[in-house]
């Protein structure tokens, strides 16, 4: 294992050394996967003692968090916004509070399958990824970041340094649900996470962003025909409950040893109509 | 394979030991600084028996690399009360004899002190949360959270 003095010093070390190493922040996926055979990661370079991507800040209406941010410290977020409530959300369902204490924004992305909840999470934020390496840094969207299951756009030489979004307004409200075997230490069958603005008269969804931790594939994806079809439609039981039954349609899921494909669809619709019913009162109640 | 020097304070004491890169805090306590209340479950994270306190919050010590754990400070079931002047959670637990078989004591009894640390007055859904962690295979929970409850009382009556 490689410890670097900062994160330059990391940067040199992954560029230098571009072939199985990987980079460790807490080690939560990583170790459990090292131990389990799934990954042999002949040389670690250790993030977890560098302070300079661990931050929560906003710059004119833009949230930055940086990758080596812990869960432990979204939880610790007590701001009352629609964004602050939704990373409370997925803070608290996530893991056991001895894995938030370590596990990292960055890691759980870069772990890019769909039990990552912050990835529907920053979906429905639409989230933009900041990349770093000695060429230079990299921006894309979070859709392009992930590209496939235990794929993402990362170089060899390059880590993932921050992810931001645009402030959601007043007229915003978002949620989160999650479903699992248990409350605690949940591989999430499925997860949803939503975002909805109404317009300035409050009477009509003025855009809407709802992220899957399964669509089509195995990676979260945005439900987009769902989101088209309730834009301009009323917030309410009726809009709430046809989003479920668009949302059948969308879905492609498969099956596998942890939950039946026909069992995912059916949460799924419910965990979407819970979470917009959570957007629907956390609006109400503003 | 790389060595590492590693200084860090463990229940109290400064230490610093020479390991290898891919040694596993867990390893360390239990092998080479033979603090065996740390036990190891699953090895993955799921059931929190290898749980200690490291600077203030709860951890899985089979999922901090002993590197990772430099320059910290680390609490075990070791560190907490003594024989003669235990904790009050450890003398809650065994008022309302809330262990079983005993494997997930040490992790409990760090989850409640580390909860009461932060929060001596805590909420039945605090102490569900605190404990969430670790699990018990017994499935004796609810002593273990009526033991927290009064171990809260007689904490806060001790800071009174």
């Amino acid at each position: 294992m490689y410890v670097p003095v900062s994160l330059d010093d990391a940067l040199r070390y992954l560029e230098e050394n571009p072939t199985d190493t990987f980079p460790i922040a807490g080690g939560t996926d990583l170790l459990s996967r090292i131990n389990r055979k799934q990954v042999s990661a002949k040389n670690l370079v250790d993030l977890s003692g560098l302070p300079e991507l661990r931050y929560i800040k906003r710059e004119n209406r833009t949230i930055k968090i940086g990758a080596l941010t812990t869960i432990a410290d979204l939880e610790g977020q007590q701001e009352n916004s629609a964004w602050g409530e939704l990373l409370y959300d997925v803070a608290k369902k996530f893991g056991s509070p001895n894995i938030r204490t370590v596990a990292t924004v960055g890691g759980n992305i870069c772990a890019a399958s769909s039990s990552e909840d912050l990835i529907p999470v920053f979906l429905a934020l639409d989230a933009k990824v900041r990349t770093i390496r000695r060429r230079g840094p990299r921006e894309m969207s979070l859709q392009e970041f992930v590209v496939a299951k235990r794929k993402t756009a990362l170089d060899p030489d390059e880590l993932l340094a921050e992810v931001s979004f645009t402030e959601p307004n007043a007229l915003a409200a978002c949620a989160f649900e999650k479903l699992g075997m248990r409350n605690t230490l949940i591989i999430s069958l499925v997860s949803v996470a939503a975002f909805l603005e109404r317009d300035q008269n409050r009477s009509k969804i003025e855009r809407a962003r709802i992220a899957l931790n399964r669509l089509r594939g195995k990676i979260p994806e945005r439900a987009q025909s769902v989101e088209k079809e309730i834009l301009g439609q009323k917030l309410d039981a009726h809009t709430i409950k046809t989003a479920g039954e668009l949302l059948e349609k969308e879905l492609a899921l498969t099956s596998d040893y942890r939950a039946s494909a026909e069992y995912r669809c059916e949460a799924a619709k419910v965990l979407l109509r819970r979470a917009l019913v959570q957007c629907q009162q956390r609006i109400l109640g503003k | 394979m790389a060595k590492h020097l590693v200084k860090f304070n463990v229940n109290g004491k400064d230490d610093a030991l020479v390991v290898e890169s891919t040694d596993r805090l867990l390893d360390i306590l239990r092998d080479r600084l033979n603090l065996k209340g740390v036990k190891e479950g699953c090895g993955t994270g799921d059931c929190g028996a290898c749980t200690v306190i490291m600077d203030g919050r709860l951890v899985n010590s089979c999922l901090v690399l002993a590197v990772q754990a430099r320059d910290k400070r680390i609490i075990t079931i070791e560190g907490v009360g003594a024989r003669e002047r235990v904790h009050p959670v450890q003398k809650a637990i065994m008022k309302y004899n809330a262990a079983q078989c005993g494997f997930c004591i040490p992790a409990m009894v760090l989850a409640g002190k580390n909860l009461l640390d932060h929060n001596p007055a805590p909420s039945t859904e605090d102490i569900k949360e605190a404990i969430s962690g670790v699990l018990c295979r017994c499935t004796g929970y609810y002593k273990l959270i009526e033991a927290i409850q009064e171990a809260a009382s007689e904490v806060r009556g001790l800071k009174r």
